[in-house]
């Protein structure tokens, strides 16, 4: 085998050929789904690869075996090793899929292939025209709209991942390849091979069932903002705990029938009400703090001031209704002679306040607006790996039942990550199969990427598994060929790399702007009261502790 | 009598093992068969080489140090490269491509000559030399090719040619390689199609150029002959000549 390396140049109209690397030693994997990829060893002339981006694999003859974009070449002592990439790199890249266009919103299987050939062609990026790609679409007119309506919508995703649900779901893969004749990246979309394969195993027994139990029902629905509503604060009832628990500053109390009007109160405060007033003991600093207060006598039978003050009860029996006083009121009482001396040595402290008994309230501002019903739509995997709208008939449904919901601003959007999540779920085993493997004459390499395949093993039990990986291994032995049936990840990175953040392969068009508020950082002597606003205050040194 | 003849790899200048540089031994000329196992099931053999080892004696009759210098000056004129080996035998001659691994140099001994062992890495199987004229049918040529491994040749095509020159090969009635060109050549140019060095080179009054792309990629490239015995001829236009130069490989 050798490799035929082109350059990103033309020369006189045609793709310039910089050289061959003979001798070759290559493993190269095609992938049904996921990207193909593989490395080469040989031995080539050429001396300058600052310009070679494409590789044509071929037989000895010149015969093609595979293409692709040649990456991380290293050259020593004539030797060239180089790692071959997949043609459908093409695809993977962000793409905007517009069906708001009049007369552009069908949603046929040759329609979205043919959106995203569109977007891929109108890129403005240089490569879409050093390197013409082409696209061939069946004739299909099956309708996709069992997945989502996208009428007009526009929104941005990556078309590999995009592709990867209608190509699983509708059963076609990718061919990639590079037509030297005609320069052309070419994709062409190739439906499943109807009639099934099949394979005898030689001293080889499958596994019956499928080890990993995955995601079996997808849910799709929009999603919901529970709405704050702090236009109208209300009174609400509240305990003398919460009460007690506030500071002065965010409680108080009242005399009175009915609550008072929210303005002016902050969220979170705390009321007392009552409707009758008593009067307490008080202290020298409750008169001194309070706000009102009030200085009252008592009368009769002291010819000179008594050494003591008056008892509380001769100080309330003196105040008469505790009603004709404003609550929180403060009294300082003393005896008063027969010739009207104040003793103002000897003091009394009385407070007027709400009687023990009351109503306890506080503010509370916000109130939610509840979730309605919102449309959703069910899939489920059946154990025939088809994928169903709703449920799958009984005898197909799998159990346990483990399902994943999806939402997002839009229907589509959600109903997309979640077809895609039951793609990835679709035939989760992996055999791998050489020619040696096989009892009955059939030529593994002659099978094409996800053409169905009915394993028969020693037992006679057989299972009806799609393709997914071929690999071509070429060296000094000769050419080798493996086919791997089932999409199970086997290689932790895979693992990793696919069952974590997969879905959401919809990235919506933002539908606002985004607000960048600037602080200027600003010095002050004082410390800012909302540190999060202030967060740039910057305290003087002066002020440093 | 047998003769060994070291050749450089342009095959322009060689060595002659003769006179006073004499081999007197010789071991690895046969071959080896590698059984490639699968599993633990051989699925098929692949021919092995053994590395040639020439037991040679410098001096005989002669200076041993000027005569071992000798070889060892023609190596090095080679430069980082493969050599030829030519081994003539009962009037028979046979070519095998090969890289020189160890030439050692010892003291004299009583006789005055210097014994060492060349030892030589074989990559290629035995062959001969084949040019063959390629016609148009019903003129067919003929390549035989007796291992069990599909080989390569080297095309020569020399214009003027007519649109549409194509080179077909056939076994049994069958055609499985098919070498056609895109564009015409003229009178001054030729195209060396090298199946060995995969190379295509497009030689125009002396200036060359890599004429890959002149090569119609619907067919091969490259002209790759199968095990037996096939026919080859113009199959499309014509051209002023068409020659297959070739190493016929042989087994012995």
């Amino acid at each position: 085998m050798y490799a035929a390396i082109y350059s990103a140049a033309l020369v006189d109209g045609k793709r310039q050929h910089l050289g061959n690397i003979r001798d070759l030693t290559v493993d190269l994997t095609e992938r049904t789904f996921d990207t193909s990829g593989g490395t080469a060893v040989g031995i080539s002339p050429i001396t300058n690869w600052n310009s070679a981006v494409l590789v044509v694999i071929a037989d000895e003859s010149g015969f093609q075996k595979g293409s692709g974009f040649i990456k991380n070449i290293k050259v020593e002592d004539g030797v060239v090793s180089f790692s071959i990439d997949d043609l459908k790199r093409v695809l993977d890249t962000e793409i905007l899929i517009d069906f708001s266009q009049d007369g552009e919103t069908g949603h046929t299987i040759e329609d979205v292939f043919a959106k995203v050939r569109d977007a891929i062609l109108s890129t403005k990026d240089p490569f879409a025209s050093s390197f013409p790609v082409s696209f061939s679409i069946p004739n299909d007119t099956t309708d996709t709209k069992a997945i989502a309506d996208y009428t007009g919508k526009y929104f941005i995703s990556n078309g590999m991942k995009f592709l990867k649900v209608y190509l699983a779901y509708y059963n076609y893969f990718i061919k990639a390849n590079y037509n030297p004749i005609t320069d052309n990246i070419e994709f062409t979309f190739t439906p499943q091979q109807l009639s099934p394969e099949q394979i005898q195993l030689e001293d080889f027994v499958h596994e019956k069932t499928s080890g990993d139990i995955k995601v079996n029902k997808v849910i799709a629905t929009i999603s919901y903002q529970t709405e704050l509503d702090e236009s109208e604060p209300a009174w609400e009832d509240s305990n003398e705990t919460y009460w007690n628990a506030q500071p002065t500053s965010m409680r108080g109390e009242i005399f009175a029938e009915s609550l008072p009007p929210t303005d002016g109160y902050s969220e979170g405060f705390a009321l007392k009400k009552t409707t009758s007033l008593e009067f307490q003991s008080a202290t020298q600093t409750d008169y001194d703090n309070a706000d009102q207060t009030s200085v009252a006598w008592i009368d009769g039978g002291h010819t000179t001031c008594p050494a003591f003050p008056p008892s509380f009860a001769d100080a309330v029996a003196a105040l008469g209704d505790s009603s004709n006083y404003q609550l929180g009121t403060v009294i300082e009482v003393h005896f008063r002679t027969d010739e009207y001396v104040l003793c103002i040595a000897y003091k009394m402290f009385v407070k007027v306040t709400a009687a023990v008994a009351g109503t306890y309230h506080k503010i509370y501002g916000k109130s939610y607006v509840g979730r309605p019903a919102l449309p959703e739509k069910i899939y489920t995997l059946g154990t025939d790996n088809q994928i169903y709208e709703e449920y799958a008939p009984t005898s197909l449904r799998m159990y346990p039942i483990i399902a994943k919901i999806f939402e997002a601003a839009v229907l589509f959007e959600s109903q997309l990550n979640a077809v895609y999540e039951l793609v990835n779920g679709r035939y989760i085993e992996n055999i791998i199969i050489t020619e040696d493997d096989v009892k009955n004459v059939i030529e593994i390499k002659d099978l094409e990427l996800y053409t169905m395949i009915e394993v028969f093993d020693v037992n006679t039990d057989s299972k009806l598994i799609p393709i997914s990986e071929k690999q071509m291994i070429h060296d000094s032995d000769g050419t080798r060929f493996k086919i791997k049936l089932g999409f199970k990840k086997t290689k932790l990175t895979e693992i990793i790399k696919n069952d974590i953040g997969e879905s959401g392969i919809v990235r919506s068009v933002s539908k606002g702007k985004t607000n960048v508020y600037r602080f200027e950082p600003f010095e002050s002597d004082v410390e800012p009261e909302n540190p999060l606003r202030d967060s740039t205050w910057l305290r003087p040194s002066s002020m440093a502790e | 009598m047998r003769k060994f003849i070291l050749w450089n790899k342009t095959e322009t200048t060689s060595f002659e093992f003769t006179d006073s540089i004499l081999v007197v031994e010789s071991k690895g000329l046969g071959i080896t068969f590698k059984p490639i196992e699968n599993d633990g099931k051989i699925s098929k053999l692949k021919a092995s080489h053994p590395t040639i080892e020439l037991k040679i004696v410098f001096g005989a009759g002669a200076n041993a140090y000027e005569d071992h210098k000798s070889l060892v000056d023609f190596i090095a004129l080679n430069g980082n490269k493969q050599f030829v080996l030519e081994y003539q035998f009962d009037g028979n001659t046979r070519f095998v491509d090969v890289w020189i691994v160890n030439l050692p140099k010892e003291d004299k001994d009583t006789y005055q000559t210097i014994n060492a062992k060349l030892s030589l890495r074989r990559i290629s199987h035995w062959y001969v030399k084949e040019n063959i004229t390629v016609n148009t049918n019903p003129e067919t040529g003929q390549i035989s090719n007796e291992i069990f491994e599909d080989t390569n040749a080297i095309l020569t095509i020399s214009g003027a040619t007519t649109s549409g020159l194509a080179i077909s090969t056939s076994m049994d009635g069958v055609v499985y390689n098919k070498i056609q060109l895109v564009d015409t050549l003229t009178a001054t140019q030729t195209l060396t199609i090298n199946g060995e060095e995969k190379s295509v080179t497009l030689d125009d009054d002396g200036v060359e150029s890599n004429g890959y792309n002149m090569v119609y990629k619907l067919y091969n490239t490259f002209l790759v002959n199968k095990t037996g015995i096939s026919k080859i001829w113009i199959s499309g236009g014509s051209a002023s000549s068409v020659t297959i130069t070739r190493k016929k490989m042989v087994f012995s």
